[in-house]
């Protein structure tokens, strides 16, 4: 008789899969996957082809838009000291610039990365207190909400004024920024349990700080590392926001101030618009390495989970 | 004194809006020791506020109800429950899962190991023990649901329709397989579904029960013998209690 389950079971699971199950045979389904793969490099590429042609096209002035391949000589300069001969444009900076990128990307991923983990530990911590107690929730919540709202621009100079121009003034603007994602979707994680579950606890007699522990927790971890992703974005604008307002001075290594937030100043009043977009080429994909980092921690922690848990913090 | 018994048993529920709902109306049951109940009804008829006041989540509001000689007053570590959705934790695995309720009552660990696995061998879930609830099918999570009710031994197991979201061809060997359980097992069982034969298939008694207010119209004691099979489901005399239950409950709700 065991037998006969597994034959009339199969072992689909109810995970959206969706029209991945529609593939039928197994060579189409590799053509598929193969096809999705190139289309961002291959378009990517295109894109870059003609970026260039409407700037030779049009004769662009390379203050107002860069050609690509002026900005791919900057970043070679900035990063890997090699040069190509020729000026890359007006203004020039990487030219005459004191430290090198790895000086300034140090910096901005350190205030970012510290940041997050302050504000987003801080935002997770104080969900969990508020679950605990609606009281402190109730005195403490209005508060929050209104701070958010306003706008970190304004903000920004009072953490200068209070932290002073070294790094931790930047941290702590990352840790703002890192904060409320944090906060909201622990909250609302924790609140995610549906009611057969707490049933199913409740018929056992499990004490709250048990049913926290084997439900309400680890129910709120999809909620919560969805935060991490949208925190550790926000905390590398913040970073830089820190950077923009008030400068930062070169913790180790080179002289005067380091970060990506001031080299882009720096550029900008430089005129350096071709070292800009090689700054901004950078900070893109640094955050776009700091989410893929986070995305496969959470793919890791969270296997069990189903594909669909987003909410956003703020 | 019977093992369960219920008498004069009223719910009544205020609403948001502040209507009074008569949930249960004067509910008097006995159930002896190992007989499996079966409840049908349609819904709102007040089988799940039943099912949940014998297991100790909901409150009466007046009336008296024992479970072996003492009165219900909250949730008791004699009672197991199977809901509809097998409501697995979805980052523990089988094993894990079956396994949740005597770690919260903090029983022994190596016995119930021991125990826990060889419920998953009389469900026929072995070889998945390490599988987490996303790699299982509807039935296999169900049977896990079932498993985890049982593990602490409890005397009473409460069931509410849990069989409602599978497939009928599923579910009619989930009625085999529980069948088969609770002849192992001799659990007093008191089971709630929606549908007519299946109840005729697993009960000892039929509890019919009828809407607003909630109360039983009959309890139809089902004479056709065990083990029952698939075939039994053709014979004449469960064709004509399902008959009769049909017409109880078509009758009161006047479809005609």
């Amino acid at each position: 008789m065991k037998n006969n389950h597994q034959n009339l079971e199969t072992n689909s699971s109810d995970s959206g899969k969706g029209s991945e199950e529609l593939r039928t045979s197994s060579l189409s389904a590799v053509l598929y996957e193969k096809r999705n793969f190139w289309l961002f490099p291959v378009s990517f590429v295109l894109l870059l082809l003609f970026w260039h042609f409407i700037v030779v096209f049009f004769d662009v002035d390379d203050f107002i838009f860069p050609a690509p391949i002026d900005v791919g000589k900057s970043l070679l300069r900035g990063l890997f000291f090699i040069e190509t001969g020729d000026s890359v444009g007006a203004g020039d900076f990487t030219s005459v610039m004191q430290n090198s990128f790895y000086l300034h990307i140090s910096h901005t991923l350190f205030e970012a990365v510290l940041g997050f983990f302050l504000g987003s530990f801080i935002g997770l911590g104080l969900g969990l207190v508020f679950m605990q107690s609606r009281w402190v929730e109730a005195i403490i919540m209005p508060y929050v909400v209104a701070f958010q709202t306003l706008p970190k621009l304004a903000i920004a100079p009072l953490f200068i004024i209070w932290f002073g121009y070294e790094i931790e003034s930047k941290i702590f603007l990352a840790g703002l920024v890192a904060f409320f994602p944090l906060l909201v979707n622990t909250m609302v994680g924790l609140r995610s349990a549906d009611q057969d579950q707490l049933d199913l606890l409740r018929s056992l007699s499990a004490s709250r700080w048990t049913t926290f522990r084997k439900l309400q927790f680890p129910n709120a971890l999809p909620f919560i590392f969805a935060g991490f992703e949208i925190a550790v974005v926000f905390s590398l604008l913040g970073a830089l926001l820190g950077e923009f307002v008030g400068a930062g001075m070169c913790m180790w290594g080179g002289k005067g101030q380091c970060g990506l937030g001031v080299l882009l100043m720096q550029m900008s009043f430089a005129a350096d618009t071709t070292g800009t977009f090689a700054i901004l080429v950078l900070l893109s994909m640094i955050g776009l390495a700091m989410h893929k980092t986070v995305h496969f921690v959470k793919k890791r922690v969270l296997f069990w989970a189903p594909e669909t848990e987003q909410t956003t913090g703020t | 004194m019977s093992y369960i018994s219920v008498k004069n048993l009223e719910k009544e529920y205020i609403t948001s809006t502040g209507e009074i709902v008569h949930a249960l109306s004067d509910i008097n049951l006995d159930i002896s020791e190992g007989e499996f109940v079966s409840v049908v009804g349609p819904s709102g008829c007040g089988k799940s506020t039943l099912l949940k006041i014998l297991s100790g989540l909901l409150a009466k509001t007046s009336g008296v109800v024992t479970l072996n000689n003492t009165s219900i007053e909250g949730p008791r570590n004699d009672v197991g429950i199977v809901f509809q959705d097998p409501v697995l934790l979805l980052w523990r695995t089988v094993l894990q899962n079956t396994l949740l309720p005597s770690e919260i009552l903090k029983l022994d660990s190596e016995e119930t190991t021991k125990r826990a696995k060889e419920l998953i061998n009389l469900v026929g879930l072995d070889g998945f023990e390490d599988k987490f609830p996303h790699e299982l099918s509807g039935g296999m999570k169900q049977r896990n649901s079932i498993i985890r009710a049982l593990i602490h031994d409890p005397s009473l197991l409460l069931m509410d329709e849990p069989f409602g979201a599978l497939d009928a061809m599923t579910r009619e060997q989930m009625n085999l397989e529980l069948q088969r359980i609770w002849l192992e097992s001799k659990k007093t069982v008191f089971f709630i579904t929606h549908s007519i034969p299946e109840a005729v298939f697993l009960g000892d008694r039929i509890v019919v029960m009828t809407a607003r207010p909630g109360k039983i119209a009959e309890i139809i004691p089902v004479d056709i013998p065990r083990p029952r099979d698939l075939k039994t489901m053709g014979d004449p005399e469960f064709v004509s209690l399902t008959q009769r239950i049909r017409g109880l409950l078509y009758a009161e709700s006047s479809i005609d």
